[in-house]
């Protein structure tokens, strides 16, 4: 929507009554205060931070020296987990939208079904993030106890391959991926359920007009039109759930990792944990490393979020 | 007599209502409709506002489906096709019937993409074949050397009376026999309305052409037979040029002397 579409006139101006410009003044107001907000924070993380970010430090590992000590693995299990959480969220969470939005089920227990997830779903992406992360716990990492400790798992396939996996997942990136997947999965599902909304009715309409099959009008012409804000959506849901602290500690707790995971069922770290960890410390030195960690993380999230404005912009110019 | 056993003058009907009814839920929009659609022609449909004509023809391709509450009963063929029938290949019968709506509405996609959006969803195209059929659509629509250039381009980069053609040209594209229009020229201006009009004779020696319009002119100058619609009944229906100098039903005169409707 451009400017001009939406301008409404109201401003500080003089063209405006009193009531108006002391309201304009106390958005206005409102406005400054979070960005100021934001400053700071950005400000004290980048002032305490920014002297050890170098090479060293982001291909560095933990030390019991401050001025030594790296994210290597940190930031290696959070771009793990990151691969692991949008592979299995984006295609699960679209799926989730198309059928909630497309489809319109004949028998009365599955629209019953459609009906109770439409409603719960907005709330499903307000739970906090630590009743997934015991969620994850419960379902990946011990498999409900069915299959033994994950310290003696029950089945081990491909031992000593990076394609190591076993039965129950155990404390690795795949079950800490997999339960950042269910963090991110309402918010996939409601970005692109509102990417589906925006879509026309008209063009659904002439599409089937044209003959299209049901199937078609939703693999040609709703999901290509929904695609750049539901890519976009989406990334901002994966990039959310990277971030998160505390479902992955409840599945890690607090180990130390000396080297980037080179399976999916070895133990691992994420930057945002490893901040916590450091942040804790009282020793001098490590509130450095905490904020500098925080810049590597704030970096993650800016990559994201561009990419997701670029795919939403370069999708639409196509579309002008 | 020419070769399909027909008389020389006399064309065959190709929409056939006898009896046909439809409702939202329990509101009926239309009744007892009885209507015969001539081969390559066109035949508008006139009346007030909300008397049912965009109903009539979104049953005409089985658009209706899609409405929750909307159901039909009576006859309505196409063709010989029981368009109502349980069994009809819905899909089958929108790729016979194509519809223009009152507001164009290309998709999001190439220009080109748009026109062979029908032509693909029955086969696969090679790339040969399918500028063949866009640039033949494309020809018929009227649109072709004004966008000849810039097929690649979006379709929303073409002005609303382009937009239209393109919307034609794409129903088109599928070689349909029965072509629905729906006001094709309410969001238009004169000019482009007056374009899409001269396209009207031409289409016609093609595709069978049902019109709804609100524009009496439209229809007076435009069709060959002309039904009145007044809340949901069929009026009159007549020649066009009779409708319009000599109706046979009092409601008819005061619908286009303007004393109703
Ligand atoms: N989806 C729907 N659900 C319920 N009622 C509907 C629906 N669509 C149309 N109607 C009603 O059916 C009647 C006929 O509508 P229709 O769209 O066929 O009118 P129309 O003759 O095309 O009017 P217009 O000239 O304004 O386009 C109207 O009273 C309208 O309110
Ligand atoms: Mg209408």
């Amino acid at each position: 929507m451009s400017r001009a579409e939406r301008g409404t006139g109201l401003s500080a101006g003089t063209t405006c009554r009193l009531p108006e410009r002391l309201f304009v003044v106390a958005c206005r107001a409102a406005t400054v205060a979070i960005v100021a907000a934001f400053a700071v924070v950005a400000g004290v993380v980048v002032w305490l931070g920014a002297s050890h970010l170098d090479a060293g430090f982001l291909g560095g590992t933990v030390s019991r020296h401050p001025e030594r000590a790296g994210i290597w693995p940190a930031l290696a299990g959070t771009l793990w987990t990151a691969l692991i959480c949008a592979v299995i969220a984006l295609p699960i969470g679209v799926g989730a939208a198309v059928y909630l939005e497309e489809v319109e089920p004949r028998r009365g227990v599955w629209r019953r079904v459609q009906r109770f997830v439409r409603a719960n779903i907005a709330g499903l992406a307000g739970v906090p993030s630590i009743v997934y992360g015991i969620l994850g716990l419960t379902v990946f990492v011990r498999a409900w106890g069915l299959f033994g400790d994950p310290v003696g798992p029950a089945v081990r396939v491909f031992a000593d391959t990076p394609f190591e996996l076993h039965l129950p997942p155990g404390r690795g990136i795949l079950s800490g991926g997999l339960t950042l997947a269910l963090v991110a999965l309402p918010l996939v599902i409601r970005s692109a359920q509102l990417a589906l909304r925006a879509v026309p009715q008209s063009m659904r309409e002439s599409a089937a007009s044209l003959g299209a099959s049901p199937l078609q009008v939703v693999a040609r012409v709703t999901l290509p039109a929904a695609l750049p804000e539901l890519l976009g959506g989406s990334l901002v849901a994966v990039s959310r759930a990277v971030g998160e602290a505390a479902p992955v500690f409840v599945i890690t707790g607090l180990v130390y990792v000396y080297q980037a995971p080179s399976n999916a069922v070895e133990p691992f770290t994420t930057l945002p944990l490893q901040v916590f960890d450091w942040a804790n410390r009282s020793e001098p030195g490590y509130r450095e490393l905490a904020a500098a960690a925080c810049i590597v993380l704030l970096g993650i999230h800016v990559v994201l979020d561009t990419t997701a404005t670029l795919v939403r912009r370069a999708f639409r110019r196509d579309w002008r | 007599m020419s070769e399909d056993g027909r008389a020389p003058g006399v064309q065959a009907t190709v929409i056939e209502a006898r009896g046909f009814d439809a409702w939202f839920g329990e509101f009926h929009v239309l009744r007892g409709i009885r209507l015969d659609v001539t081969e390559r022609a066109v035949t508008a449909l006139i009346g007030p506002s909300g008397c049912g004509k965009s109903t009539f023809l979104r049953w005409c391709n089985r658009l209706n489906d899609r409405v929750r509450g909307a159901r039909a009963t009576g006859a309505l063929r196409i063709q010989g096709i029981d368009v109502l029938g349980p069994d009809v290949d819905v899909v089958e019968l929108r790729r016979k019937v194509a519809m223009v709506f009152h507001r164009p509405n290309p998709f999001p996609k190439s220009i080109h993409d748009n026109v062979a959006f029908g032509p693909r969803l029955a086969r696969r195209l090679g790339r040969g074949d399918a500028e063949e059929i866009v640039e033949r659509s494309l020809r018929l629509a009227g649109l072709w050397d004004e966008v000849r250039d810039r097929l690649g381009r979006s379709a929303l980069t073409l002005s609303g009376g382009q937009r239209q053609r393109l919307c034609i040209a794409r129903a088109i594209a599928s070689d349909p026999d029965v072509l629905l229009m729906d006001e094709p020229c309410s969001t238009l201006d004169a000019k482009s309305t007056a374009v899409i009009e001269d396209l009207l004779t031409e289409l016609k020696s093609r595709f069978t052409i049902v019109l709804a319009t609100n524009n009496m002119q439209q229809a007076a100058r435009a069709s060959e037979h002309c039904a009145l619609l007044v809340q949901g009944e069929l009026v009159e229906f007549a020649p066009t040029a009779k409708l319009f100098s000599n109706p046979s039903r009092r409601e008819t005169e005061d619908f286009i002397t303007g004393r109703s409707g």
